[in-house]
């Protein structure tokens, strides 16, 4: 046979284990019957002992109900397991709670750094992978600054040239600068009609598109890129070179005399004023057209570190609704908390106290008055209607008694005494 | 999982381990898993699992056959060894059910130190059945 089949033998059914508990009220009622039966004989059943009898036994009772541990123990059961389970309950929500607080820390350092990162991304961009000039500001505003004069010198410039090339009559007194530049060309230009006046205005615009192109073909790497600008660069040179030719062969010819020989590209060549044109146009064209590139470098360099700092600031105002939701959940766990706090410190205050079993006292009490009225009902010699006064002032006493202590209307078993500092 | 009818003696049944896991003073972590171990093993739910230990009043029964007896009791006695710490208030509340059981009370120590040792070297509750009918 094993070991275990060895150990399960049972009891029988009908063996059960003797608890005591009836035994012990039976006792106590006969005690507390005898008790009240003999104080009522010794003293002739008066109402006055009564009362001071009931007040005796009940601080007995009391008393008896402190000194018995093991029945306060199994008193207190009830409120210890609360207590134990509250206790965890507690440990595991502060657990939880700390939990979230680190969430939050982390939340809150990473949302430091991110700050910081925002303010140092325009010292040294390159530590955060950005490839660009930490000056990229400054060099845009003062690329800009030249950029606006520039193109308005190419504007008047290209104006007056293009006028002075196509519809101008020149006269004899007209010296170089006067051909190259016409300061009337705009009103001249307007009175000639408006398709010469569109003309004029919108040639420069052939420029900075050209200058536009030579930015945007600078972006891309690549031979092929490399032939396209310097085919730019070419068309504008001889198309400048072409205005130069035409205001040159104008001025040309009004000095002309029988011997001179015709106007051509060999004497344009060597004519101080058709390079002057060009470079006045053409160098200044070129000049803008880098500046141009240069202004926009810089600008996508700005645009690049304020897509960073964009992308920081977003991802803060993200990581800070988390912190709120979190804060929310933490701020329902301390309330949570709180509540368990409360209800620990009442069951503790309960198990630290002790339990008066207070129905029992009724019962005990009832029995006192039964055995006190025994004894005058059987034994006191006195007459019938002062019996019956008696035993009604008896009873009026015991119900007083028993109100003062709220047992008339409670119903509950048990009287609980908190623990008080 | 299959939803079972949780009978009053699977409900002591619970209400026993939760017992015996806060006899020590210390609910642990390990305590806990092992009771959602257990009433998933019997088709309990965590829900209403949470429900039994949150409202424990009414009454409780001990199981009828031997087999089942042991079974809970060698539940308890995993229970107790969940957190790898034997005290001795966790033994006398072991104890204290064995003879709840209604085993002979000569008996009681032994059967308690044979659940507590079996639990130590991890029995299956299978094996442990296996020698009950030996």
């Amino acid at each position: 046979m094993g070991i275990l089949k060895k150990l399960v033998a049972l009891r029988p059914k009908n063996e059960l284990k003797v608890v005591g508990t009836s035994q012990t009220n039976q006792n106590s009622k006969i005690d507390y019957n005898t008790e009240g039966y003999e104080t009522s004989k010794s003293c002739q059943g008066r109402e006055y002992t009564l009362k001071t009898s009931l007040e005796t036994i009940y601080q007995k009772f009391e008393n008896d109900s402190k000194i018995d541990i093991s029945n306060q123990e199994r008193l207190k059961q009830p409120y210890t397991t609360e207590l134990k389970g509250k206790t965890t309950a507690l440990l595991n929500k502060n657990e939880e709670k700390e939990t979230l607080e680190k969430e939050v820390q982390t939340y809150e350092n990473e949302i430091e750094k991110l700050h910081q990162d925002t303010i140092n991304v325009r010292r040294n961009p390159n530590e955060y992978g950005l490839n660009v000039d930490k000056k990229s500001t400054a060099k845009f505003w003062i690329g800009l600054l030249f950029l606006l004069p520039l193109s308005a010198y190419i504007l008047i410039f290209y104006i007056s040239t293009s006028y002075s090339a196509f519809f101008r009559t020149f006269d004899p007194s007209t010296s170089l600068f006067q051909g190259m530049f016409y300061p009337k060309a705009l009103s001249k230009a307007y009175t000639d009609g408006l398709l010469e006046l569109g003309f004029v205005l919108f040639i420069p615009f052939v420029f900075f598109a050209l200058g536009y192109l030579i930015h945007m073909f600078q972006e891309n790497k690549g031979l092929i890129n490399v032939f396209k600008i310097i085919a730019l660069f070419v068309i504008t040179f001889l198309f400048d070179s072409i205005l130069a030719y035409l205001i040159d062969e104008k001025l040309y010819n009004l000095n002309k005399t029988f011997d001179s020989p015709e106007f051509s590209v060999a004497i344009a060549f060597q004519s101080v004023g058709f390079w002057l044109i060009i470079f006045a146009g053409f160098v200044s064209y070129i000049v803008w057209g880098l500046v141009f590139d240069f202004v926009m470098k810089e600008h996508a360099d700005r645009d690049k570190i304020q897509s960073f700092i964009t992308d920081k600031l977003e991802e803060i105002v993200n990581k800070e609704k988390r912190i709120i939701k979190i804060k929310n959940g933490i701020k329902n766990i301390q309330d949570g908390i709180s509540v368990l706090e409360k209800r620990i410190a009442e069951l503790q205050n309960i198990v630290d106290g002790f339990i008066l079993p207070i129905r029992n006292y009724k019962l005990l009490s009832a029995q006192y008055l039964q055995g006190w009225q025994k004894y005058i009902d059987a034994e006191l010699r006195i007459g019938v209607n002062e019996k019956n006064i008696l035993q009604e002032t008896c009873r009026g006493l015991y119900e007083k008694h028993i109100k003062s202590l709220e047992l008339d209307v409670d119903d509950y078993q048990n009287k609980v005494y908190t623990k008080t500092l | 999982m299959q939803k079972t009818k949780i009978t009053v003696e699977l409900k002591s049944h619970f209400l026993r381990l939760y017992q015996i896991a806060l006899s020590d003073e210390n609910f642990s972590h390990l305590e806990m898993q092992l009771l959602y171990k257990f009433a998933e093993e019997r088709g309990v739910s965590n829900l209403e699992l949470d429900k039994i230990l949150t409202n424990p009043v009414g009454e409780t029964t001990i199981p009828e056959s031997l087999e089942k007896r042991i079974a809970y009791l060698y539940d308890l006695a995993l229970m107790i060894w969940a957190d790898n710490v034997v005290t001795i208030d966790e033994e006398n509340t072991l104890k204290k059910y064995i003879q709840k059981f209604n085993f002979l009370d000569e008996n009681v120590d032994e059967l308690c130190e044979y659940l507590l040792e079996s639990a130590k070297q991890e029995k299956s509750k299978q094996t442990i059945l296996n020698e009950l009918n030996e």
